[in-house]
């Protein structure tokens, strides 16, 4: 799956990275790698859905990222 | 700065429109004179603009006024500049005293009269600065010195200073008898180039109770655990009345109710958790992410033993805490996982069963979480579930909007919805509690401050937990009637329900008939 938005950290729950895409949808990316972890880097990602149903973040669907591409 | 930049602009328009003006009625030609006019109105508009005066300051007073007085000085020197230099020079130097010195006192009189009716100053903290970086502190102490004031650091534990400049903010407080000279100690401060902004530290009344920013003290609660005095959320919650309606009417507990947190894992070991704890798994016993652990503390940590925080009760003897590790140790889990630690905290007597998890609804996952639920429910445990923390509905969250759950919002220290949290108010029993700068136990007999729905839903455990301690009967449907009917309301109570308060419960409990 394709994700196009920018990168974004919520501090909530010790924290965790994630990118707002385009449409304002939320994706939590689950190996955000540290290139990536600055806030609002737009970035274009493939990803693959993780089996993490639940987790202590709450916040956004959780993404592995495959590739990116920094915009 | 940007002042004296707009009076020199300002000045400098007048005279090269003046000698513009001159030149044409002596058929000269003075050169630059064109760039320099379009300069001096170019600085000038930007400086009007980029100035500190009010907007309507700017635009009813300051501007219109400039523009009279740049008439009527060029038709004055118009009019005399082949006449009377004399009276010419005599009549701009007037206009120019009205302009900048009758016209400052007037604007400075408004801006204090709109500060004395907009601004209540705390008491506790007058002024809210932000230091310029590399600040002259010889300077700024001498200055504190001046108006007997003390400084402290405003925001002591940002943990990521990288990411903000809240660490580089200080609280200033004024003595009694200089608290009243607030306004020009800051303008000292920016004036003395001390602070990149600074900003009276308003207080902000959200009913016509009294404020909870007061930091609360062991004393207060008659405990002697020494986090007290970081829980904001137990005065909010007004535990102190709690502790003493146990106490004065030596309430005890019909059983000692059980409260499961489905997390990370807890750190059964943990000082101000290990006497409070039940261990289920000698596996779940271990937390390497800590989540589970400060949800724990917050629940269930052991008050009175001079340790960490303290929880719903002074003596410890209403509940106790277990863990069911259903999240991995990087926060994630299956909702297979989820629904597998619900029935096991079931099966195995839990009162409360705490899930400060969650993740985007579907339809298949919303039922398989309800059948879990009312598993649990028929076993006798009420399940707490946190709403989120997207700022969404919960209603599109799981298990948040499973059947049968009560669904917890965080509030924050002003008592407003977190800005994070998921608001609940297209699910059945959404309740609030704190979430925002929770202090509690951490792994490794560490305590630290964690901000989510995570910490709220505790909170509700821990209250559930002292209410099935009191009623074992207790159904999740009587007790969110309860929780609501005591509940505190709050400005944003319809996104986040009313907010938990324990002694109006545990009174209310006591006095209700048999369920």
């Amino acid at each position: 799956m394709e994700i196009e938005g920018k990168i974004v950290y919520r501090p909530e729950e010790g924290g965790c990275w994630g990118i707002v895409d385009t449409q304002n949808k939320k994706w939590r990316v689950t190996n955000m790698p540290s290139a990536l972890q600055k806030e609002g880097l737009q970035v274009k990602a493939r990803t693959e859905n993780v089996q993490e149903a639940v987790s202590m973040f709450m916040w956004g669907r959780p993404v592995r990222l495959v590739d990116y591409q920094v915009v | 700065m940007m002042s004296w930049i707009y009076i020199l602009s300002y000045v400098a328009l007048i005279g090269t429109a003046a000698v513009w003006l001159y030149g044409k009625a002596r058929s000269m030609s003075v050169p630059f004179i064109g760039q320099g006019f379009w300069l001096s109105l170019i600085t000038y508009l930007l400086s009007l603009w980029f100035g500190d005066a009010a907007w309507f300051i700017k635009l009813v007073l300051m501007f219109p006024l400039d523009i009279a007085v740049f008439v009527i000085a060029l038709l004055l020197f118009n009019r005399f500049v082949s006449k009377s230099k004399v009276l010419f020079t005599v009549l701009a130097a007037v206009l120019l005293v009205v302009k900048f010195f009758v016209f400052d006192i007037a604007q400075k009189t408004y801006q204090k009269y709109q500060t004395s009716q907009t601004e209540q100053v705390s008491a506790k903290g007058e002024l809210l600065a932000d230091m310029a970086e590399g600040y002259a502190k010889a300077e700024f102490d001498a200055l504190l010195d001046k108006y007997q004031a003390s400084a402290t650091v405003a925001f002591p534990r940002v943990n990521h200073p990288d990411r903000t400049q809240l660490d580089d903010y200080m609280t200033i407080n004024l003595a009694d008898e200089t608290a009243g000279q607030w306004p020009d100690l800051m303008n000292e401060l920016i004036e003395n180039g001390l602070v990149d902004g600074v900003e009276a530290n308003e207080v902000i009344q959200l009913s016509p109770e009294e404020s909870n920013n007061a930091q609360p003290t062991a004393a207060d609660y008659g405990l002697n655990d020494p986090g007290l005095q970081h829980l904001w959320g137990f005065k909010a919650m007004q535990m102190e009345e709690l502790f003493k309606y146990l106490k004065d009417n030596n309430i005890q507990p019909k059983k000692v109710a059980k409260i499961a947190i489905l997390d990370t894992g807890v750190d059964g070991d943990h000082e101000d958790i290990a006497d409070n704890f039940i261990s289920t798994n000698a596996d779940y016993d271990q937390d390497k992410m800590g989540h589970g652990t400060h949800c724990a503390g917050i629940a269930a940590a052991v008050s009175n033993n001079g340790k960490g925080l303290a929880s719903f009760s002074a003596d410890n003897a209403f509940v106790k805490v277990t863990s069911i590790k259903v999240l991995s140790d990087w926060g994630g889990g299956t909702q297979q996982d989820v629904i597998a630690g619900i029935i096991q905290a079931a099966d195995d007597g839990a009162d409360v069963i705490s899930m400060s998890l969650g993740g985007p609804s579907d339809d298949a996952s919303q039922r398989a979480y309800t059948e879990a639920v009312q598993y649990a429910n028929k076993a006798g445990a009420i399940v707490v579930v946190a709403a989120g923390n997207s700022d969404d509905n919960a209603a599109e969250y799981a298990p948040a909007n499973a059947e049968g759950v009560i669904t917890v919002s965080a509030l924050d220290d002003q008592l407003r919805k977190a800005e994070f949290s998921n608001y609940i108010t297209d699910v059945r029993m959404g309740i609030a509690a704190p979430g925002v700068n929770i202090y509690s136990t951490f792994p490794n007999n560490e305590y630290k401050f964690l901000s989510g729905t995570s910490m709220a839903t505790p909170y509700v455990a821990g209250v559930l937990g002292l209410m099935k301690s009191l009623r074992p009967e207790l159904t999740t449907e009587k007790a969110y009637q309860m929780l609501n009917n005591t509940g505190l309301s709050t400005p944003d109570e319809p996104q986040t329900g009313k907010l938990i308060q324990p002694a109006k419960l545990a009174a209310a409990l006591q006095q209700a008939p048999l369920f």
